[in-house]
């Protein structure tokens, strides 16, 4: 059986088969325009494609083609407006670009601009990196300079104040000078004054010795306070000034007890301590070992101390200078100021302490060898002092002077004990024990007793006396005279004795030309206005040598040390010359 | 100093004449080398510098027949330019002058400084003391008043004078006799004329002594007169 259903069933296929082939034929056309259509379609109409499908019959086909036609209108429509819309947007678009393009330029033309302005701000930087270049070149230079002139600066800061400090420093000794000087002065209107007191003092107690105690003594009490208040007031005045004003006072106090005492104003010791000179055999100098400018000025006096140690010189410059003598040369050991003017005489004490120097300023001076300032200034003349000596007494000394007097004083008191009063102008004065010899411009030398200052002898030369010198025996007398001359007198015996000596080229220069009697009396030393020394034998007459050419003006004094060895001149033009034999 | 001219021996006064030591002092720059100046060459200095140290002025002055010579001592203000010399300027002064600016109120608060400085160098309440306030032609910047100087000076029993250096004639203000005459001049001279009076003829009496007692108490008198006259002067 199922062989048989097989076979029909093979058959059926078959014919079916073969029918399927032939009306295949028929319709492949028809699918084939189908399948296309539906192509078609399909692409066309994406939209429409399922409710398309769903119509699958032909008849439908052509409706749904229309409609599909519609929808096509529709979406080309639609399509089309999309097309002007993107048109429109492609316009806006195109417009912007045109704007963006636009902008570009501009972009690029303002970038071209700032490139310009780039490179021109390039070129100014170089330019000024250059001028700062320089700029710090110039400050380098400038730095360098500031710290070079700051340098210098701080030199002349340094400078400025050494120099300051030198000019404070010389300020301060002014300060201290005038200081000085006001007290000096003070101190010698003081000393006048309390001589003056002491004058008055003197003239009331030997008139009435008994009255003038009472009339101290009836001076109402407010005298006495008036007194004691000047005490204080003194005291106080002295808390500043040196030692010596004490000493002052302490000497009016002796004033007065003395004067109750008695008469006597010279003390007991005084005669002790005069030393007894020694003569050693002088010797002629022969060359000179040292030739100096002693002084600021003219040299007026020269004078060797009794030890021949020392020598003194005084100028017009107003100093006293001491000079060592040693091994035949002069060395500066200490000046001597005080005096307001100039020196005219100069000594030594006997004891060789002290030093005693007559001044133009009208006083005598005495200062003690070790100290600069004067010990005590005597003061009184009205005119130059041209001589002070210290007398036999050791604590007198006698000064002449151009105002026609001669004054004794007493240095403990620092007062003048005596004037005497002569007719002619005093040129000079030695002392021997008991007299006091002057010269005077009258042509005249006057002995005087020493105590009483009274005139014992006047001996007459030819001529204003310059200078006058004793010999170390108190025998002979040496006076230079303006008439070119010394003359010698004998002191001994009452013939007195005279010998003059001259020389050709010999000249006084001056009217205070000092000449000098060596130590062992055998030689006169005088300088001359030539500038030469002079040198006599006594016992000749005769000139002994002459020194030329040492000096160049005219010699104002010679001094004959006493050990022999040494003769010093000195000039108007400051020069000190020491002459030797060596 | 070179233009008050150098104390050579040559100027100097015979010893008879009497030197009244006066120093200035006072801050720097009130005026003191003005003040002197003016004193002492009669006119106002063109220009000045500061005062190293110390710089010394004189004038001869008459007084009663006596030749009084007036040293006026112009001191530094300045502490650096003075420091070394202080005690030279306070040594047997005879008078101090202080100075301040009218117009400088610092110069008249360092005043009591300057007094100390006085004081510490042992000046005796004998030594007279004017206070001087310079520069008062400048009324526009005065910054001191008289009333408040006039209570210090009495405070310290000074005598007050407002002067100016650079026109002393500007004004009257009644302290001194001056009147129209040279104001500066009549301040040194009233000091000059105190001191005169002042201080006793003879400065060393003999303790003791009976004598000189007419002189002294001549001296005296006159003393108290100027006292009298001083203390008129200086209210």
């Amino acid at each position: 059986m199922a062989a048989v259903t097989e076979t029909w069933r093979r058959h059926i296929v078959g014919q079916l088969k073969h029918r399927d082939l032939n009306q295949h034929h028929r319709f492949q056309d028809l699918i084939r325009f189908y399948i296309r259509l539906l192509e078609k379609t399909s692409l066309t109409k994406g939209i429409l494609s399922c409710s398309t499908r769903q119509r699958s019959s032909d008849r439908s086909s052509v409706s749904s083609l229309l409609h599909q036609n519609n929808d096509l209108k529709k979406t080309t429509g639609e399509l089309a407006y999309q097309v002007l819309e993107l048109q429109q947007q492609i316009k806006i678009k195109e417009c912007f670009l045109e704007e963006q393009h636009a902008r570009l330029v501009a972009d690029g033309s303002r970038l071209e601009g700032a490139l310009d302005a780039r490179r021109a701000l390039q070129r100014r930087v170089e330019t000024v990196q250059e001028d700062n270049g320089t700029l710090k070149r110039n400050y380098d230079e400038l730095l360098e300079l500031q710290r070079r002139e700051e340098m210098k600066l701080r030199e002349e800061t340094v400078r400025g104040e050494g120099l300051l400090e030198d000019l404070i420093h010389l300020k301060t000794q002014a300060a201290a000078h005038m200081n000085s000087h006001n007290q000096r002065r003070s101190r010698a209107r003081e000393a006048n004054l309390q001589k003056e007191l002491q004058t008055a003092a003197r003239s009331k107690v030997t008139v009435d010795s008994c009255s003038s105690a009472p009339t101290s003594r009836s001076t109402s009490p407010k005298s006495d306070h008036q007194q004691d208040s000047t005490d204080g007031g003194h005291v106080r005045r002295f808390r500043s000034l040196s030692a010596s004003s004490p000493r002052i006072l302490s000497s009016f106090r002796d004033l007065f007890d003395r004067k109750r005492r008695g008469h006597s104003v010279c003390s007991l010791e005084e005669d002790l301590m005069f030393p007894v000179r020694f003569s050693s055999s002088a010797r002629v100098p022969v060359r000179a070992l040292q030739v100096l400018e002693a002084h600021e000025q003219g040299i007026n006096a020269v004078r060797f101390s009794s030890s021949s140690q020392l020598l003194a010189t005084g100028g017009t410059d107003r100093e006293v200078k001491l000079w060592e003598v040693r091994s035949g040369s002069l060395t500066h050991r200490s000046t001597l100021d005080g005096s307001t003017e100039g020196i005219t005489c100069i000594e030594f004490d006997p004891a060789g302490f002290r030093i005693l120097a007559a001044s133009y300023d009208k006083s005598a001076l005495l200062w003690r060898l070790d100290d600069s300032v004067p010990k005590l200034t005597l003061t009184g003349h009205s005119r130059k002092v041209t001589a002070a000596r210290f007398t036999g007494c050791l604590h007198q000394v006698v000064t002449g002077s151009a105002d026609r007097t001669i004054r004794l004083w007493d240095l403990q008191r620092a007062a003048c004990v005596k004037v005497v009063e002569v007719s002619s102008y005093c040129s000079d004065l030695v002392c021997c024990e008991n007299s006091v010899i002057s010269g005077h411009f009258d042509s005249k030398i006057r002995v005087w007793d020493s105590r009483a200052l009274r005139c014992v002898q006047e001996l007459l030369v030819q001529g204003k006396v310059t200078s006058l010198d004793i010999g170390s025996d108190h025998r002979q007398l040496l006076s230079c005279c303006r008439d070119d001359c010394l003359q010698l007198v004998d002191l001994r015996g009452r013939s007195n004795e005279r010998v003059c000596f001259r020389a050709d080229g010999f000249k006084c220069g001056s009217d205070s030309t000092k000449a000098v009697i060596s130590p062992d009396g055998c030689f006169l030393a005088a300088g001359s206005a030539d500038g030469a020394v002079y040198i006599w034998n006594v016992s000749t007459g005769n000139l002994e040598t002459r020194l030329p050419d040492r000096h160049s003006s005219s010699i104002s004094a010679v001094a004959w040390s006493m050990s022999g060895e040494y003769v010093v001149s000195v000039d108007k033009s400051r020069r000190a010359v020491l002459w030797s034999d060596i | 100093m070179a233009e008050s001219g150098s104390l050579t021996s040559s100027t100097l006064p015979p010893p008879r004449t009497r030197i009244f030591k006066i120093i200035v002092i006072g801050d720097s720059g009130v005026g003191k080398t003005c003040l002197t100046y003016r004193f002492c060459a009669g006119k106002f200095p063109e220009k000045t510098e500061a005062t190293i140290g110390v710089d010394f002025r004189e004038r001869l002055v008459e007084f009663d027949c006596e030749k009084i010579k007036i040293q006026l001592w112009d001191t530094a203000g300045q502490e650096r330019f003075r420091k070394s010399m202080v005690q030279h300027y306070y040594r047997n002064v005879h008078a101090v002058v202080f100075v301040y600016d009218v117009t400088n109120a610092a110069s008249f608060r360092s005043l009591p400084a300057w007094i100390e400085e006085c004081k510490q160098h042992a000046l005796g309440s004998e030594v007279p003391r004017i206070l001087v306030g310079n520069k008062c032609d400048l009324q526009d910047s005065v910054q001191v008043g008289t009333d408040v100087a006039q209570q210090f000076a009495d405070g310290h029993s000074m005598p007050l004078f407002e002067t100016s250096a650079k026109n002393p004639n500007g004004q009257g203000d009644g302290h001194s006799g001056g009147g129209n005459s040279d104001h500066v001049e009549a301040i040194f001279m009233t000091v000059a004329h105190k001191l005169k009076s002042q201080k006793p003829l003879v400065l060393s009496q003999p303790p003791g002594g009976s004598v000189g007692t007419i002189n002294l108490s001549g001296g005296r008198d006159a003393g108290g007169d100027g006292t009298r006259s001083w203390g008129c002067s200086s209210c």
